[in-house]
């Protein structure tokens, strides 16, 4: 669930790009999916990286997953600049799915 | 052919003004302008004053009974007639936590089964937000695919509603629809409600950090639009919307809103101080409130102070959608009514 | 305990196509496949929902080395066949020559494998795209290409266009609708973890928990899993270590006119100007294809959205000279793969994408998107294309790989080959390798053509020699 919710506040956030919707439910789920499909090896060290983030883009004592959209998405900026090689592989995946999903269409597919 | 509405929790703040509309149509919605009931079975408390009900119109009919007990149903469904049922009943601050899963749970599963037996045409169950808890961030929105991760135990008491009552219905091929509704406002409101209106005016309002997250709330002429629409629904598959106003609001907003009503409409004087707590000070109320329940007890002012910093919003995509709803009603016009209301009624903000 | 007398692991081309001469000679087989039973009417195709259940690992996984390279398999019913786009190659006599020579490879005379060829054109109908269909965004690479008066071919794809629905001729469609009709036994949502052999019977076991017993095991896991279950079962000589795929680099273009429509598929031209070290051709460029392509360039978020109608998305793809490894990690079903591109390769790749910029120009492209980490690289005008691809850090090259094989080698060549001519694994009774894992070397084309040729050859082999 954490992860979950770390995952979606970066993908309410990358979505804004894409769209003026308001509700990236389907988005952040695509994304969680994907992740989940991910080898192992390759999902710890995903979920290690958004656990280190959500506390390293901290505002205040509000860790990022819980900051409001302006806040997140100054310290999605800050990150970019940074530019570095394991955190860039990070937001791409995301910035990719994300836009990849926002514009694959309104309804949340249907799992079998 | 005329039908009969069945309301539970009938003489409460959203069973009255839901009454009202299910006796004389919704002006807010063509298709819901005419009622489609020539009586309206209302279910009440032992002993409750209920002249309001009776005042709203001819066709209300009072039963006395209590949804946790299943044989003091019998009066209000004795009919072979085919009706719609409201399930409005629900208990929000119990004197113990065993009242949530008496009230909330078995008592909804005791209506619905008592209903299936009978004539019934559609059910609509009024659930809330609490079977998600918070969302995760202010921007953030539920909707009707939002995993259940209830908030305590109203939230599990009403998760435990939800999953019952689809259970029940699908076993007896009933037409069902949960709405979920989060914080409710407008006329009829409890009395412990004008606190809110008198807390913002003398300054005392508590906002935990900066009052950024945001709240669904739903005006009760749109909420009941809404429940409305869903009775029309009449596909057998057990269904959720969640009925809400448009947008969600700032806690900010809520608060700035009503404090200009009060100075701007109403011509009071106005603090226009906020009690500021840091946020921290919510993510310690619902250390507390989680302690406190986790002993079996419940603290009405801990859990509403833990709930200040959280944010509770969500979607109303679907019910637009799907339903065709269309709430008329905002924050600022909603909560001059409710202010108004309060006057009328001689309660002192 | 139930023996069979085959099992055929997955349901690619590779093992559809195995299975389906197996039971048509009356055997008692088992097909085992790691995915769902889905068949081409279940998903839309190249869509998010087809990405999450049928792509292998949801198509998110990458090579390791510099770049890292995504790569695409198909895990469902039919495999690769059901997410690709059904373009048909013979393999060169070049390429066929090659393997022949280092691989010592048998058997391999042109007459016989057209036989092949030639029944696989027929049976899934292989045919060119009626020219009223075929898309805009294809005719201007064409048109680019007879500007520059470079070689430009519609290739052929298995499509049966006088069908109203279902039109591409997947294993699902063909083969394993056959094989439902000769009731195949099959089990779905069961992952091989690995074989044993014991008192001259395989066992196969699954990540599931499950086991079952046959005299044969054919192994058409794909390009990645076969050599992986192999390595798991301790069946280890030439395997896993040449597999080769095809890295591609991409260009999305706009142009003046609108070229591109909704549910466009997968445009049929390629140029071969450059072949066989260098192929060019047409991407999927469906709007959430060409936003995902444009992703990386900040200052265009909805750049694609605006613009989709007038844009489109090709590729360069290269005959690579590097070769990847396959490492098992245990308790884990996928393998690590690592993959470093040699800087002749990235040579290759830049070239591939110079040409395909200096085309899409040619065709009368208004903006060229390399697929290059920065912003720096777009392309206004041919002139930009020297100073601005020359020399780019192969850090921020985005390639992406769709076509994988190789890494189990046929021929009989002990130092490079893990099986015999006919995919049978060397020393081992009864256990054969059928899939895109023999191909020698990369065709530089796509492969699933000559890869179904041979697997037909290999089983009819194993049915005349030994099945009889
Ligand atoms: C997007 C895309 C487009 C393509 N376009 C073309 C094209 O136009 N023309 C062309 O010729 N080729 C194309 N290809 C390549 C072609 O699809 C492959 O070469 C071909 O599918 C390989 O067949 P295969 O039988 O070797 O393996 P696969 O098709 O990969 O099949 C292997 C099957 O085995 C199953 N499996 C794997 N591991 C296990 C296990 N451990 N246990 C049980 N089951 C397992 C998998 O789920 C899968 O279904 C494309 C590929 C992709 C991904």
């Amino acid at each position: 669930m954490h992860i979950y919710h770390i995952f979606s506040a970066f993908t309410y956030a990358l979505g804004r790009q894409y769209s003026d919707k308001k509700n990236f439910n389907a988005d952040a789920d695509f994304v969680y999916r994907q992740y989940r499909n991910l080898p192992w090896y390759f999902r710890v060290v995903f979920a290690c990286l958004a656990l280190f983030l959500d506390l390293a883009l901290m505002k205040g004592l509000v860790p990022f997953h819980r900051l409001q959209l302006r806040d997140r998405l100054h310290k999605v900026e800050r990150l970019k600049r940074l530019n570095l090689g394991v955190t860039n592989d990070f937001l791409t995946f995301f910035n990719g799915l994300t836009a990849f999903s926002v514009y694959s269409g309104p309804s949340r597919e249907t799992t079998g | 052919m005329a039908r009969i509405a069945v309301v539970t929790g009938a003489n409460g703040w959203l069973g009255k003004t839901l009454t009202g509309f299910l006796a004389e149509g919704h002006p807010h919605h063509p298709g819901l302008a005419a009622s489609p009931y020539d009586e309206i079975r209302c279910l009440v408390m032992q002993n409750e004053d209920t002249a309001f009900l009776q005042g709203i119109s001819g066709k209300v009919r009072i039963f006395p009974g209590d949804i946790t007990s299943r044989a003091s149903l019998s009066d209000i469904f004795a009919t072979d007639r085919e009706f719609d049922l409201y399930h409005t009943a629900g208990i929000v601050h119990p004197r113990n936590l065993r009242q949530f899963y008496e009230v909330n749970h078995a008592g909804a599963v005791n209506v619905l089964s008592k209903a299936c037996d009978k004539n019934i045409r559609k059910a609509v169950f009024v659930s809330s937000n609490s079977p998600l808890g918070c969302n995760p961030f202010p921007d953030h929105l539920f909707d009707e695919d939002s995993p259940y991760h209830p908030y305590m135990n109203y939230g599990k008491s009403k998760m435990k509603m939800e999953l019952s009552v689809r259970e029940v219905a699908a076993r007896n091929q009933v037409s069902l629809t949960l709405i979920r509704c989060p914080w409710f406002y407008g006329p009829n409101q409890p009395a412990r409600q004008t606190v809110f209106f008198s807390m913002i005016k003398d300054g005392k309002m508590p906002v935990v950090g900066d009052g950024s997250n945001m709240r669904s709330m739903s005006y009760l002429d749109n909420l009941c639009q809404g429940i409305m629409l869903a009775s029309q629904k009449t596909e057998p598959a057990p269904d959720v919307y969640w009925i809400a106003d448009e947008n969600p609001y700032s806690m900010n907003d809520i608060v700035a809103t009503v404090e200009s009503l009060l100075e701007q409409d109403f011509g009071y004087a106005v603090q226009h101080r906020r009690l500021r707590l840091p946020w921290l000070a919510g993510e310690v109320a619902t250390l507390c409130d989680w302690s406190i329940q986790k002993l079996g007890f419940y603290h009405q002012k801990m859990h509403v102070l833990s709930e200040m910093n959280k944010t509770i919003a969500c979607s109303i995509d679907k019910a637009s959608r799907e339903l065709g709803y269309r709430p008329q009603i905002e924050l600022r016009e909603g909560m001059k009514r409710s202010i108004q209301w309060c006057l009328d009624n001689n309660l002192e903000i | 305990m139930r023996v069979f007398q085959d099992i055929v692991v997955g349901s690619g081309p590779g093992g559809a196509i195995t299975s389906h001469f197996l039971k048509k000679a009356g055997r008692d087989v088992l097909l085992i496949e790691a995915g769902s039973r889905l068949f081409q009417q279940d998903t839309v195709a190249f869509s998010k929902d087809e990405m999450l259940r049928k792509y292998w690992n949801g198509g998110v996984t990458v090579t390791l080395g510099t770049p890292r390279i995504p790569f695409i398999l198909g895990k469902c019913f039919g495999g690769g066949s059901e997410i690709n786009a059904g373009i048909y190659h013979r393999a060169s006599p070049q390429v066929l020559e090659e393997w022949a020579r280092r691989f010592q490879l048998r058997d391999i005379d042109a007459a016989s494998l057209n036989e092949h060829y030639e029944y696989f054109e027929k049976e899934l109908t292989v045919s060119s795209m009626p020219d009223s269909l075929i898309p805009k965004a294809s005719k201007v690479l064409a048109e680019g290409a007879r500007k520059l008066n470079w070689k430009c071919f519609e290739v052929p794809r298995w499509f049966d266009y006088d069908k109203a629905e279902n039109q591409k001729q997947t294993m699902s469609e063909t083969f394993l609708s056959r094989n439902i009709e000769l009731d195949l036994e099959m089990v779905f949502e069961k992952t091989v973890r690995k074989l044993k052999q014991e008192n001259g019977i395989w066992r196969v076991l699954t990540f599931e928990g499950d086991s079952y017993h046959a005299e044969n095991i054919f192994v058409c896991a794909g390009a990645v899993q076969t050599p992986s279950i192999l390595m798991r079962s301790g069946i280890g000589r030439n395997v896993g270590k040449s597999l080769q795929l095809h890295p591609t680099i991409k260009a999305t273009a706009l142009f003046d006119d609108e070229i591109n429509t909704e549910g466009m598929g997968v445009p049929v031209h390629q140029v071969r100007e450059f072949s066989p070290a260098i192929s060019l051709g047409c991407s999927i460029s469906s709007l959430p294809y060409l936003s995902l392509a444009l992703s990386e360039f900040k200052n265009y978020p909805t750049f694609a959205r605006e613009n989709w109608k007038r844009m489109s998305t090709y590729y360069a793809m290269i005959r690579p000279e590097s070769c990847a490894r396959i490492i098992n990690i245990p308790f884990t079903r996928d393998p690590v793969i690592r993959y470093d591109l040699s800087d002749r390769d990235i040579a290759n790749l830049l070239f591939g994408l110079k040409k395909l910029c200096q085309l899409l120009f040619a065709a009368g492209a208004r903006k060229v998107f390399p697929s290059l980490l920065d912003e720096k690289f777009i392309l206004d005008s041919e002139d930009q294309i020297e100073s601005k691809l020359t020399r780019v850090d192969r850090k921020l090259i985005q390639l992406m790989s769709i076509h994988l094989f190789g890494s189990c080698p046929m021929g009989e060549n002990p130092a490079l080959c893990a099986t015999d001519s006919y995919g049978r694994i060397n020393d081992r009774e009864g256990l054969y390798v059928n899939d895109a894992s023999l191909l020698c070397t990369s065709l530089g084309l796509n492969p699933q053509g000559t890869l179904m040729c041979f697997a037909r050859r290999n089983v009819l082999h194993f049915l005349e020699t030994r099945g009889g």
